[in-house]
């Protein structure tokens, strides 16, 4: 299967599944097919129970046994040599693609340190396994690193617990980018933040994100981070993209029904007209509704929705959108 | 006018550790809440001391320093079953606000019977089917269902509809829309302005949210580090604010709108060297290691609050020919 050549990464009728028992499935992500290209940030964005951080884990490979994947994630590991993460095991992407090709910043990522390890350690390790360097080596390189990351050298000395929770962050973000991965996951890198510290956070990722010309995916509910940060946007619902869009366009004026209810919905400063939020909940993702997703909260369903699933139609190049309204076109 | 909550000088402190390390998370507040319906919300980040805040006024906390004045009586002058009258609580977590054991109707109708003190049996079933429908919600759908059986947020608003049952005066809602979906969090909101308007009951809304405050909210006191920094009118305060720490919080917040994205790219926020503890410690402006502004009596003395067009503002910079 061949890849356009810009594209660093290609997601194909992916499922992602929480199997509990025979009978109890959740289907967190239904059939989602992306493309991540060089050189872009791009937004996932959707409620909680959405699927989103379900398919960053299956597209970083990290399957913890609940969830099982299904479907191909094609990446280009070295010039031209592709390969599908799913279908490798995990100690080859252990040993071939984690943290080289591609990174993950977890959600409160500021808690992901070794308390019992000094930061310089946290660091030495992933450059001895990868590197095959001694420790000492590991931590001259280090140092030189945490220097070029606007960060002071003795805080390699220092124990997470020494350092402030924007300081704990910052480091995390170092150590997902230090072998310059091609790809960086960031799930909620910034929720239980504040906003002062939160600014200070995407400014230093879009700056590394600048430097390094990688893949930046950025998932987070928070449309306001989206509308400052990304470039492309996903917006899921219930496991399923329901639009892809550049980012202005999709603020501007969204297409789907949901993302029109959600972006009219978000308070601003200065606006002071009347909102309004949707009725109704997200559904079941045990026993997901027939028909489309969404059809029991939106206005303009018609009783094809009840019955079939609408496909992700283009509506312009580079936008696309899960809604019958605009397959008529 | 004789206001309806007034904090004069309150201060709580904290001690942890073997030796008693004290620090104050809520330090020399003072607040006047009039008596007319209104939005009053306390906005600051997590380690403000606006729960803590929220916990002295529901009495869950005692104040070390000052007084709480609820209509000029001290409140805690105030016999038990009275005050629950006047002031209620809607919490952070509405899966922790039931228990899950018993159908949430039951608690629902003990409070109008305990609280309320309604003892006719269908005068009770009367205004719970009233408040439920009033709150957008099915009396006859709820009676049959437990805890778990609701989504997060027909949890919230049968919270909501717990609280109108004892007809209070104050309700304290302690981010109350934080654990709910995006979409629906507006619903809510609404719901409260709706409460507010036709019954006449002042909230005290506390919130990390400025957006969310700005729209709903009529007067709002920024909290950083147990100090109230800046109170007024919402409008003012968030549109103009006075306060460095204000003005920093309105610049960094990320704004749904992405013509505003090359402005908030552009202006570089200044992160100080600071340490949480040194910050409640310090003996002047609590602000002093990160502000731009800062000169040497802001460690040193802590500034007064400073009316600035109706704005209490507590920052040296608009002292009388200071600055």
């Amino acid at each position: 299967m061949s890849v356009k050549t810009n594209a660093a990464l290609k997601a194909v009728d992916v499922y992602g599944e929480y199997v509990i028992s025979p009978e109890i499935s959740i289907k967190a992500v239904n059939n989602v097919s992306i493309e991540l290209q060089r050189n872009e940030i791009i937004g996932i964005a959707g409620e909680s129970g959405c699927g989103k951080s379900t398919l960053i884990k299956v597209l970083y490979g990290f399957m913890d046994p609940p969830l099982t994947a299904k479907g191909k994630v094609i990446l280009e590991v070295a010039n031209s040599y592709y390969i599908d993460i799913l279908s490798v095991t995990e100690d080859y992407r252990r040993e071939n693609i984690w943290w080289k090709n591609v990174a993950y910043i977890p959600q409160n990522s500021m808690n992901v340190l070794n308390p019992f390890m000094r930061i310089g350690d946290h660091f030495s390790e992933v450059l001895c396994k990868h590197l095959k360097i001694s420790k000492e080596e590991a931590y001259k390189i280090a140092e030189e690193y945490i220097s070029t990351m606007g960060l002071r050298k003795d805080v390699l000395k220092a124990f997470p617990h020494q350092l402030s929770g924007g300081m704990r962050q910052r480091i995390v973000v170092a150590l997902a980018l230090q072998l310059k991965p091609n790809i960086i996951f960031a799930d909620e890198p910034t929720t239980a933040v504040d906003v002062i510290l939160q600014k200070v956070l995407l400014q230093f990722l879009t700056e590394k994100q600048k430097e390094l010309r990688n893949t930046l995916v950025l998932v987070t509910h928070d449309m306001g981070v989206h509308a400052m940060m990304t470039q492309r946007m996903i917006v899921m619902y219930a496991g399923q993209i329901i639009e892809e869009a550049p980012t202005e366009n999709l603020f501007e004026e969204p297409k789907h029904p949901y993302t029109q209810a959600l972006i009219r919905s978000l308070p601003r400063l200065g606006d002071e007209s009347p909102k309004m939020g949707l009725g109704g909940a997200p559904p079941d993702l045990k026993n997901p509704p027939l028909g489309c997703k969404f059809h029991q909260r939106c206005p303009y369903a018609v009783d094809v929705c009840r019955r079939e699933e609408p496909p992700l139609i283009e509506y312009e190049k580079g936008w696309k959108v899960r809604c019958v309204l605009y397959s008529g076109r | 006018m004789r206001p309806l909550l007034k904090l004069e000088n309150v201060s709580k402190v904290f001690r942890y550790g073997f030796f008693g390390f004290r620090f104050r998370a809520v330090d020399d507040v003072r607040i006047v809440i009039e008596d007319k319906p209104m939005i009053f919300t306390i906005a600051g980040e997590s380690g403000s001391g606006k729960s803590t805040l929220a916990k002295l006024i529901l009495r869950i906390y005692r104040p070390d320093h000052g007084r709480i004045l609820f209509m000029d009586r001290n409140i805690y002058e105030i016999g038990d079953k009275e005050f629950r009258k006047y002031i209620q609580p809607v919490m952070q977590d509405p899966y922790a606000s039931f228990n899950p054991m018993q159908k949430p109707i039951r608690y629902l109708r003990e409070t109008l019977v305990n609280v309320a003190e309604v003892d006719d049996e269908k005068e009770v079933e009367k205004i719970m089917d009233q408040t439920l429908s009033y709150v957008g919600l099915n009396p006859t759908e709820v009676k049959g269902k437990y805890q778990h059986e609701f989504s997060g947020g027909e949890l919230q608003r049968l919270s909501i509809a717990r609280v109108l049952l004892a007809k209070p005066k104050i309700v304290i809602a302690d981010e109350p829309v934080s654990m709910l979906d995006a979409s629906i969090r507006m619903n809510i909101i609404n719901l409260f302005k709706k409460i507010k308007d036709d019954l006449g009951i002042t909230f005290i809304y506390i919130t990390h949210d400025l957006a969310t405050a700005y729209y709903m909210s009529d007067e709002i006191a920024i909290m950083f580090r147990g100090t109230v920094v800046e109170y007024g009118r919402s409008r003012s305060v968030l549109s103009h604010p006075l306060h460095p720490y204000t003005q920093a919080l309105q610049e960094s917040l990320p704004e749904p709108d992405t013509k505003k994205r090359k402005r908030w790219m552009e202006k570089k926020v200044r992160l100080g060297e600071y340490v949480e503890e040194e910050e409640f410690a310090v003996k002047g402006c609590k602000y002093v290691f990160r502000c731009p502004y800062a000169m040497s009596k802001c460690k040193t003395t802590p500034p007064p609050y400073i009316s600035v067009n109706g704005v209490e503002v507590r920052c040296w910079l608009y002292a009388e020919g200071g600055g």
